[in-house]
């Protein structure tokens, strides 16, 4: 049996690409552990925590991390520069295992110190890259920027150009790191990902492969609409648009353009009945008085079955992401029945096949988002995942990188 | 139009945390609010949570407080025998008597406010203000001398003293002291009220040496049966991947180690079900917990574990899956999973214990079964199946009902004020 250690920042309840993934193996007889920083309640047997320790060590890196990163541009999304970290190499289970995959492990996980002494263990590591941050000097998202191409150095995150900055430093350490180990493997979930870290100056030797997230039909799967609307105590008469509000305050996930296209769609189709659900935001008057219909605003779901039900509930899912890599709600929406629209953008047009199964909408046009909208609700677009993103595929997947990085027995 | 004049009744509502148990406030909130009483809530624990009524969370301070409280609580009570269960001691905590919410307020409701939110001071601290204070008593510790179930116990009616808690005999343990701090808080103020939810619970006040001279009132507890309620049974095992001929047998397994949850009769009468019933199509599912292989080996059907389910869509999924919902409970007050499945339309069999009666009708909405009696207890879950049983609340429980409780409440509060 091949055993897969799987390091990622948090389990999130078993929801997140990671934990996906992980209970994949375990039902496909793979051996996984998940070492995770943050403890949760994802019970497994399979999860092994590094402690209160490093959590704090985490908690203070974290600190430093926002002190020094305190003068960049916070629309530009995150930027990362690991510190201290938590030495995992030492762990048994990292010892035992044939493999390494490397998932989200910022926030003060592991370090770049900590990635060197996984790398010397010999073993196969695999990255896989839910962003940029693997060949950057520290975005996680470049939008317009390329210098990850060249070489990183006067980035345009920090409010003061410098030439040898904080990400000029951080991508030479990286170049360092990289071409020493030839025990390093690449995995993006989408292939925007993929082509942009084939380019880029410290993945452009490497081997870069494209698998996607695995998703489990067993938990997303289409469900009575109306029955779903009525447990959400919406009247079934109503026309349900959903999106996810988890950070409406970062421009990457615009919800500048959202809100514009609903707007639009306000005007348009002033005697319909229309809700809109959001989900990961509390009541929030602000969000209420920006949008012309009702709202119904769902906190923050922590279980599969409640997100399942309100994608069930929904006739259409927005994302309006500026950027993203294969973001995991279109994914879920999809397999419960819902049509997404989003921005053609990152690999949002992996998922969305244009007015079949959802609608691309013209980068950054609301209007278009608009059109998007009432497309999918004037030709009762139903979702549906497309066959490269079924589990058995992915899961092929990672099988046959499993023979091309495992030496051959 | 002098009646529009009249001044809006303020109530300010102090809990724990958001989460379940501790949320007691949040969910009398809205009800309030839609009767026109304006109430916000004071929780020592923020969290995500959706109300359009005003919250207020103590700060990093409070919960640091807190923290350290319940440090200290635990190395003062470290001698106490675990299987009887939380012993609480308030150390630390908060004065929040100074809150902009507090000093609005025309009722103080008091809801579970330990683990280091609020100790004797702080409570001293409300009475003082004079305005009524309502302790909602969500377990038996406002009436021991810190117990929260005393069991067989009931050294509570005439005051604690070598508590059968603490190992070892000493006539002036720590109940003691504490049985004798209630007692003068209790009696130095006139403002103080006691509402029980369950009768049963009425009634241990009524005779306990610190509350029986006292005000002490039963209003149920409230539950929104808008948000619980039933759907298609078999939409909702479907969803949960469960086959629509199965037989769906559920129970609540927060903490299955615990004697007094009655893992062990429940256990029983599984086995017991399993020898007396031919049907071969009976799935049990657990929830809030995640696979444990000790609860699945002594289960003589298919089980399915939930998990922790923390979100109320899934939880009402679960309930509307089940065709019987059990809670074996030794000792309970008046859990609220018996009301959330009861408005979900599945009904519910128990031991007659506690507040459990007060909300199964016998054979009617679920069944009673005799105490600690397990074949008892599979009798009443075959019954609730052969009967196709339907769980509903009883009248009493109305949320409307339960908001006028407290609106009388109020009035008999003012009478006995005047």
């Amino acid at each position: 049996m091949i055993k897969v250690v799987q390091l990622q920042y948090s389990t999130a309840s078993g929801g997140n690409s990671a934990a996906r993934l992980h209970t994949a193996f375990l039902e496909n007889g793979v051996d996984s552990t998940i070492i995770s920083l943050q403890k949760d309640r994802f019970h497994d047997t399979k999860t092994v925590y590094t402690g209160r320790w490093s959590r704090v060590l985490a908690r203070l890196d974290n600190k430093i991390q926002s002190w020094l990163t305190r003068n960049t541009y916070r629309e530009l999304d995150l930027f990362s520069y690991p510190i201290f970290g938590h030495n995992v190499a030492k762990f048994p289970v990292v010892q035992e295992a044939d493999i390494i995959y490397v998932h989200w492990v910022q926030y003060g996980f592991l370090s770049l110190k900590n990635l060197k002494q996984l790398a010397k263990l010999n073993k196969p590591v695999v990255f896989i890259l839910h962003d940029m941050w693997m060949f950057t000097g520290g975005c996680h998202y470049s939008f317009s920027c390329e210098k990850y191409i060249s070489g990183c150095n006067t980035c345009p995150v920090f409010k003061a150009p410098k030439k040898n900055d904080l990400a000029a430093k951080e991508f030479k350490r990286k170049l360092k790191f990289y071409p020493a180990y030839h025990n390093l493997f690449f995995v993006t979930p989408s292939s925007w990902l993929c082509e942009t870290a084939k380019r880029s100056l410290l993945l452009k030797d490497k081997t870069v492969l494209h698998i996607p997230n695995v998703i489990d039909r067993a938990f997303f799967k289409p469900f009575d609409k109306n029955i779903a609307k009525g447990i959400l105590n919406i009247d079934t008469g109503e026309t349900v648009l959903a999106f996810g509000a988890v950070s409406i305050t970062n421009v990457r996930k615009g919800w500048q353009y959202l809100q514009e296209a609903l707007q639009i769609l306000g005007e348009r189709r002033p005697a319909e009945k229309i809700t809109i659900a959001i989900f990961g935001s509390n009541y929030d008057p602000h969000v209420a008085a920006a949008i012309p219909f009702k709202t119904k605003f769902l906190g923050y779901l922590k279980d599969v079955y409640s997100t399942a039900l309100v994608y069930n509930a929904a006739d259409v899912f927005i994302l309006p992401s500026l950027a993203d890599n294969l973001p995991t709600t279109i994914q879920e929406s999809l397999c419960c029945g819902t049509p997404v629209v989003g921005f053609n953008t990152g690999g949002i047009p992996e998922m969305i096949t244009h007015k079949q199964n959802g609608y691309l909408a013209r980068y950054k046009d609301a209007a278009d988002i608009a059109d998007g909208i009432a497309f999918c609700l004037d030709n009762n677009i139903k979702g549906k995942l497309l066959p490269q993103f079924e589990k058995d595929v992915v899961l092929k997947n990672h099988m046959d990188l499993f023979k091309s990085v495992l030496p051959s027995k | 139009m002098s009646q529009e004049n009249k001044k809006m009744t303020r109530v300010v509502q102090l809990q724990y945390s958001m989460q379940s148990g501790g949320a007691m406030g949040l969910k009398m909130q809205q009800f309030f609010l839609q009767r026109n009483i304006d109430s916000s809530i004071v929780s020592l624990k923020s969290d995500n949570t959706v109300s359009s009524g005003k919250i207020v969370s103590l700060g990093r301070k409070a919960n640091i407080i807190s923290w350290i409280d319940n440090k200290l609580q635990h190395y003062l009570t470290k001698k106490s025998i675990k299987k009887f269960g939380l012993f609480s001691y308030p150390v630390l905590g908060t004065d929040i008597s100074k809150l902009e919410e507090i000093k609005n307020a025309d009722y103080i409701y008091v809801h579970w406010v330990l683990k280091g939110f609020l100790n004797f001071r702080n409570i001293e601290q409300l009475a003082r203000l004079n305005k009524p204070l309502i302790f909602i008593m969500h377990d038996m510790w406002n009436i021991t001398g810190g117990c929260h179930h005393s069991f067989t116990c009931d050294k509570y009616t005439t005051g604690c003293s070598n508590c059968q808690v603490f190992e070892g005999n000493k006539n002036k343990d720590l109940a003691f002291r504490e049985f004798e701090k209630k007692k003068r808080l209790y009696a130095k103020y006139k403002n103080l009220y006691f509402v029980s939810p369950s009768k049963w619970l009425y009634e241990c006040a009524k005779q306990s040496a610190l509350t029986k001279d006292k005000p002490v009132f039963y209003i149920p507890n409230i539950i929104d049966n808008t948000l619980f309620k039933p759907f298609d049974k078999n939409a909702a095992k479907e969803f949960l991947n469960i086959s629509s001929d199965e037989t769906v047998i559920a129970f609540g397994a927060v903490s299955i180690e615990s004697p007094y949850k009655g893992w062990r009769y429940l256990q029983k009468a599984l086995t017991a079900l399993k020898q007396n019933n031919s049907n071969e199509n009976i799935t049990v599912i657990i929830f809030g917990s995640g696979y444990n292989k000790e609860v699945a080996e002594n289960i003589p059907f298919k089980v399915k574990f939930m998990g922790f389910l923390a979100d109320p869509y899934s939880t009402i999924l679960v309930y509307n899956a089940a065709d019987v919902f059990i809670v074996p409970s030794l000792a309970d007050n008046l859990p609220t999973t018996v009301l959330e499945s009861l408005c979900c339309g599945t009904p519910v069999v128990g031991f007659e214990t506690g507040g459990i009666p007060d909300m199964i009708d016998h054979k009617k909405n679920g069944y009673i079964a005799k105490y600690k009696d397990a074949d008892d207890l599979a009798a009443g879950i075959l019954f609730c199946l052969q009967y196709h049983l339907k769980g509903y609340i009883l009248p009493s429980f109305e949320p409307s009902l339960i908001v006028s409780d407290h609106l009388a409440l109020f009035e008999q509060i003012k009478s006995i004020q005047s």
